[in-house]
């Protein structure tokens, strides 16, 4: 097994989660879910040459899985129907952050904050996937190439303007 | 989109599949490649013997300068399909999104400074064509500017045919891709 190859096989083996990950919001059912995961996995191998360490091996992943699956929605005419599939978890982590510590508790609620995110726009859709993974203000700098006080200042202007539509409730 | 489905992967990946299956398309683009480069090779010289060092008494002054206007618009012309192909096939996914989409909108804009070697040929040809044709013309009992700008009006018009059909299918098969990364940059960069 040369050298290439086994690099890959570990990718392979360590990272599918994280590249299921994003590629099911994308997607409309596992099966292109799984055409998207082989996409990126092509694109992984393609690109396996470059890879010098600069990123740590997951923000460079995470790039090559972001840029294949927009590509891919553009491609497939498929960006005004890119919406996110977010368990009640993943929603509530989604709105706590250090100064307002405002839970959403009923489940009525959160079904409605998940229909108000898929009302935003691709990028802001984008960053609550990465933000959801848990993923430092510093490693989405990385992977979208915006400064890291812009990933901020975005992460907080999505918060607010959910925040604002909840309490308002001026949502169809 | 119904996008309710699995957050794990439902199927491991078949590497091994997936592993022989890239390498057979490595080999191959590499074969395509070596292909590509002879077929140039070969043709660069054939044109070279046929236009410009053809010993045959027939082929004047005139046609041989037709001629090396066709062999440089050839030249130009593949050194620049060489460079697009490899480019398209090396569009790199390990960038950040910012510079991916900013690569997109410049590889998917229709018009742009990447195609003036593109005008470069096209006004080679013309030259060579109109060289080439202008005999054709001897016995027309006109003025050398009308047969001329005779020889300009069949040459852009056929250019022109060439330009819609390129436009048409621009707008088919990559104006919504060129659109939609103009927009995601713009709700990036906002």
């Amino acid at each position: 097994m040369n050298p290439k190859e086994e690099k890959f096989r570990k990718i392979v083996a360590d990272q599918q989660q994280r590249i299921w990950n994003i590629c099911r919001h994308y997607s409309r059912s596992d099966e292109d879910t799984q055409d998207l995961q082989q996409e990126v996995l092509v694109n992984v191998w393609r690109s396996l040459d470059n890879f010098r360490g600069d990123s740590a091996l997951s923000t460079w992943i995470y790039r090559i899985a972001v840029n294949t699956s927009l590509n891919y929605i553009m491609k497939e005419n498929r960006r005004s129907q890119f919406n996110l599939t977010l368990d009640h978890q993943n929603i509530n982590m989604l709105m706590q952050d250090e100064e307002h510590e405002q839970k959403i508790e009923t489940e009525k609620k959160l079904d409605e904050l998940h229909e108000i995110i898929n009302q935003l726009n691709v990028i802001d859709k984008l960053l609550i996937t990465l933000s959801i993974e848990k993923l430092t203000t510093r490693e989405i700098s990385d992977i979208i190439g915006i400064t890291e006080p812009n990933v901020r200042t975005k992460l907080h202007r999505i918060r607010e303007e959910l925040r604002q539509k909840i309490q308002g409730g001026n949502h169809e | 989109m119904n996008n309710n489905h699995n957050t794990t992967p439902s199927q491991p990946v078949n590497v091994d599949n997936l592993i022989s299956r890239l390498q057979r398309e490595d080999k191959r683009n590499k074969r395509i490649m070596m292909v590509m480069f002879i077929i140039y090779l070969a043709f660069s010289l054939i044109y070279l013997y046929l236009f410009i060092l053809n010993p045959a008494p027939s082929l004047s002054f005139t046609y041989r300068m037709a001629g090396l206007c066709f062999v440089i618009a050839f030249f130009i012309g593949t050194v620049f399909f060489w460079f697009r192909y490899k480019n398209l096939k090396k569009l790199d996914y390990t960038l950040p999104l910012v510079q991916v989409l900013e690569k997109t909108v410049e590889r998917f804009r229709f018009w742009g400074a990447k195609w003036i070697p593109v005008l470069i040929v096209v006004l080679l040809v013309d030259i060579g064509f109109t060289i080439s044709y202008y005999h054709k013309f001897e016995y027309w009992d006109t003025t050398f500017l009308i047969k001329i700008l005779s020889i300009q009006v069949i040459y852009w018009g056929i250019m022109l045919v060439g330009g819609l059909i390129g436009y048409w299918r621009w707008i088919k098969r990559s104006k919504t891709i060129w659109k939609d990364a103009k927009t995601l940059l713009k709700e990036l960069k906002n």
